[in-house]
């Protein structure tokens, strides 16, 4: 956006002002709507050292094609990229407006999560309202992160791969009001660990971490190695039975199963009650087709074989579910992707 | 696709990663449908786990499922046919 102070000495002038309610206008007026104090400015175009709190930054191209000769066009265009506020801890951005003698033209607009978080991997951005936004990232990639922001992060590894007993779910970890701050950011979505190569003598494969912002969240545990039972994770799996038992569901929500152990805490998205919860356990397979293989964990583990039936199945991609569990002849199934989802920083 | 991360000649992690962003990544290696885990080696292209190289699945579960079904199912048709055939 264009600051164009030309055709006399006093619209050469730049006059900040702040306030939440829109001020009268005059020629080179700059409004900022903000209800901090603002106690100094400068137009730069790196961030000012050592900024009081208050303080503005009005960012500016480090070059500019337009045309700032004074004598011949008695006028100066200044390109304004964004009016940001320090905020004590981060810059962060402003609706802005200017005002040429006639009209204001915005100028600077607030954070905004769909344009300001370029992302080369796979995302899905969700509009929760009211302001409200989260971003889940479900390919590995790299953001850039243009201006900086109060987030909330929760990761989830992948899901460990099922042997006769289901995989474990991923681990999740949820961090609060972390500072993005502008720069680029490696985001790692572990894979789902393979289910196991030989039916019962081999273990399914643990599942890949999840990284992303200097946090971290481990894969799930695959079902062990000449063994029944499932494997330990976020939700633990469900072991393989036989005789006209199904096999063993697998866990949800950090729960434990028969000899396998979840994490013990929700897995919850954010830790919010309502929310979907994520790293289920793989279910159990069944080892005689006298009743079902067992179910995977909500939301995602996946489905135990049934011998003769049916095979076991996945893991959900972005799930962190744990791989069904397989039987004899037939092997476990593989865990689901991870994830990491961030959202605009809440209290609740 | 599942690519692995490598450091040292050895996986360390697995990840879920589009090809066309995998020039971001250092070291990171294709795996394909082979059950590479984390801890495995890697070495001139090949994943290894103990000391065998690593191969993709020839058969799927759900192919070996048919294919025993298949065979009951000609079995019985077999029987079937025989036993009528004989009275």
């Amino acid at each position: 956006m264009i600051l164009n102070m030309s055709g006399g000495a006093k619209e050469l002038a730049v006059k900040v002002v702040g306030g939440t309610v829109q001020p009268t206008g005059v020629a080179g007026m700059l409004w900022c709507n903000t209800a901090t104090v603002i106690p100094s400015w400068a137009f730069a175009v790196s961030a000012p050292s050592s900024p009081a709190t208050g303080a503005l930054w009005i960012q500016t191209d480090a070059s500019s094609a337009n045309i700032v000769n004074l004598l011949k066009r008695n006028a100066a265009n200044v390109n304004v990229l964004r009016v940001k506020q320090w905020n004590g801890t981060i810059w962060v951005p402003l609706a802005a407006y200017y005002h040429n003698g006639t009209s204001w033209t915005q100028v600077s607009a607030t954070f905004n999560p769909q344009t300001d978080l370029p992302f080369t991997g796979t995302m899905e951005y969700i509009d929760d309202g009211n302001g409200h936004w989260r971003i889940k990232y479900k390919a590995s990639g790299t953001l850039t992160v243009a201006q900086g922001a109060a987030i909330d992060i929760f990761l989830v590894g992948a899901g460990g791969g099922g042997n006769y007993g289901g995989g474990g779910g991923g681990l999740t970890t949820n961090v609060t009001n972390y500072t993005l701050g502008s720069g680029t950011y490696s985001i790692v979505i572990g894979a789902g660990g393979s289910g196991c190569v030989t039916p019962y003598t081999t273990a399914g494969s643990n599942g890949g971490q999840t990284t992303a912002f200097g946090y971290s969240a481990n894969g799930g545990n695959g079902a062990p190695a000449n063994s029944i039972y499932g494997g330990n994770g976020g939700s633990a799996g469900g072991k393989l039975n036989s005789g006209g038992t199904p096999g063993e569901n697998g866990a949800s929500n950090g729960a434990s199963t028969v000899n396998a152990t979840g994490q013990g805490t929700t897995t919850k998205e954010f830790g919010v009650s309502t929310a979907t919860a994520y790293g289920p356990g793989g279910g159990g397979g069944e080892n005689d087709n006298s009743a079902d293989g067992g179910t995977g964990g909500a939301t995602g583990g996946g489905h135990g074989a049934r011998r003769y039936a049916y095979a076991a199945t996945a893991g959900a991609a972005n799930s962190g579910g744990g791989g069904g569990g397989g039987c004899a002849g037939v092997n476990g199934a593989a865990g689901g992707s991870g994830i990491v989802i961030i959202r605009d920083h809440r209290t609740t | 696709m599942n690519y692995a991360m490598v450091e040292n000649g050895v996986v360390t992690n697995v990840i879920w990663l589009n090809p066309c962003n995998a020039c971001e990544f250092e070291g990171v290696y294709p795996v394909g449908d082979m059950p590479v885990a984390i801890g495995d080696v890697f070495d001139d292209g090949k994943y290894y786990r103990n000391g065998l190289q690593i191969q993709a699945p020839t058969q799927t579960d759900t192919e070996k499922l048919k294919t025993r079904a298949d065979a009951v199912e000609s079995a019985v048709d077999w029987l079937i046919t025989t036993l009528l055939g004989g009275m």
